[in-house]
């Protein structure tokens, strides 16, 4: 008993010490302290999102009018108010146009520019086609500084009237057919005798891409250098949407303001290398 | 007692801190999200956080785009989301490099630090997106990848 009670005194005694409760001080400190400002690292994780860009449609094949009445031909070969060209528009994203059409015109396998145009209008009139050929055309829209849509299918192939003469389009030779289609002899044929020239068929720009077919020749003569492209038309930038507004500032008509010239539904084509060089006198 | 059990839960949690996964969705889906997930702590609970990002299309010349971020806390414990930071890394064609020129990708937008209540979810800011007129054509129709990297913590109780 007196055993129990000095043990019960030293226990005492030892609680009475103030060692146990620094100790469990120190230790719900510890523990409080973790909890209270242990806070869990969950981060430097990365993951991935994807965000995705529009694409300019691909427009389906132009429609071609010859202008009524009696022809009109210049002295330089040029049926005068020429064909009209009508195409569906199209939108880059739900309710924001394209910004410009880009009508091509193919002589066999040359291409050039017929009218470049805001996408205001959905018609143009080529006033540079050639009096007697036979004639397609693709269509393109375009938006922005560099982006253009795949040029469409081209058109079901249109005769022009008036009588056709050899010509010379960004340097190349081009001579009738005999139902119109452009020929291109090789270099160093006389243009007076086209039926004895080897020729480029002109089935490479019939797909609507303008792009020529090798040129097929028995000569020894090299085959002329590809046609030059259509001269590069850079339109002027979009506006820039408002960073506060996301959807702010987007085109109404998809066309800059002040750019062009604009009459209208029809639209006047922009003489960006589409006239031809010269007409070769028979 | 109980503030020591706490304290042993604090200390598993910062262990399973380590084991933190990262599962990702199919990128091509419209809606993605980021999930981090921690493995389970000394109270069995398995805390899951998603950031999902809302579908950004139809970026063109000129167009502003937010890829705006929600966060979603599935766990019983608060979220602290301390920083959030995007870039751009890829681009699925090529010719359309992931460069400035082509998309800018902006800073995050958003109120930091953000805390998301035990299973809550809000949505907590956005990174900016601008295509500008110098993009390429070869980035039409393209995918951009954009790389987020969260920082968060989880509040203690």
């Amino acid at each position: 008993m007196r055993h129990r009670r000095t043990r019960t005194g030293q226990s005492i005694r030892f609680l009475r010490s103030p060692l146990p409760f620094v100790g469990v001080a120190t230790a719900l400190a510890i523990g409080t302290g973790v909890a209270a400002y242990g806070d869990w690292d969950v981060g430097a994780e990365e993951a991935q999102f994807t965000v995705h860009a529009a694409g300019i449609p691909r427009m389906k094949a132009p429609t071609v009018e010859l202008p009524g009445g009696e022809p009109q031909i210049t002295a330089e070969g040029i049926v005068a108010a020429g064909p009209r060209i009508a195409w569906d528009r199209v939108t880059i994203a739900p309710g924001t146009p394209v910004q410009r059409y880009v009508v091509t015109r193919h002589l066999g396998p040359i291409a050039q520019v017929a009218c470049d145009v805001p996408a205001t209008g959905a018609r143009c009139v080529d006033e540079s086609a050639p009096a007697g050929y036979l004639v397609t055309y693709t269509v393109a829209a375009t938006y922005g500084t560099f982006w253009t849509g795949e040029p469409s299918p081209a058109s079901e192939p249109t005769l022009l009237p008036g009588e056709a003469a050899p010509i010379v389009v960004d340097g190349v030779v081009v001579v009738p057919g005999a139902d119109g289609s452009p020929l291109v002899p090789a270099p160093g044929v006389s243009t007076s005798a086209p039926g004895e020239v080897v020729v480029v068929p002109q089935a490479g720009a019939a797909d609507g891409r303008g792009e020529p077919e090798p040129v097929v020749s028995t000569s020894t003569t090299p085959a002329p250098d590809q046609v030059q492209p259509p001269p590069v038309h850079k339109p002027p930038a979009p506006p820039e949407e408002s960073a506060s507004a996301p959807d702010a500032g987007k085109p109404s008509s998809g066309a800059p303001e002040g750019t062009d010239k604009n009459d209208g539904d029809m639209e006047k084509d922009t003489p960006i290398g589409s006239a031809i060089d010269a007409v070769i006198p028979g | 007692m109980h503030r020591w059990h706490k304290s042993v839960v604090a200390a598993a949690a910062v262990v399973g801190a380590a084991g933190l996964a990262v599962a990702l969705r199919d990128p091509s889906t419209s809606d993605q999200q980021m999930t981090l997930t921690a493995a389970p702590g000394a109270d069995g609970s398995n805390p899951v956080f998603t950031v999902r990002g809302a579908a950004v299309e139809d970026l063109y010349p000129g167009a502003r785009r937010r890829l705006v971020l929600t966060l979603a806390n599935s766990s019983s414990h608060d979220l602290v989301v301390t920083g959030m930071h995007a870039r751009l890394t890829a681009t699925s064609k090529p010719g359309c490099e992931p460069v400035v020129s082509n998309l800018e990708v902006g800073p995050y937008t958003g109120s930091l630090p953000a805390r998301v209540g035990a299973r809550d979810s809000r949505e907590a800011g956005a990174v900016p997106l601008h295509m500008p007129n110098s993009v390429v054509d070869a980035c039409q129709e393209a995918t951009f990848t954009v790389l987020l990297t969260a920082d968060a913590t989880v509040a203690a109780r």
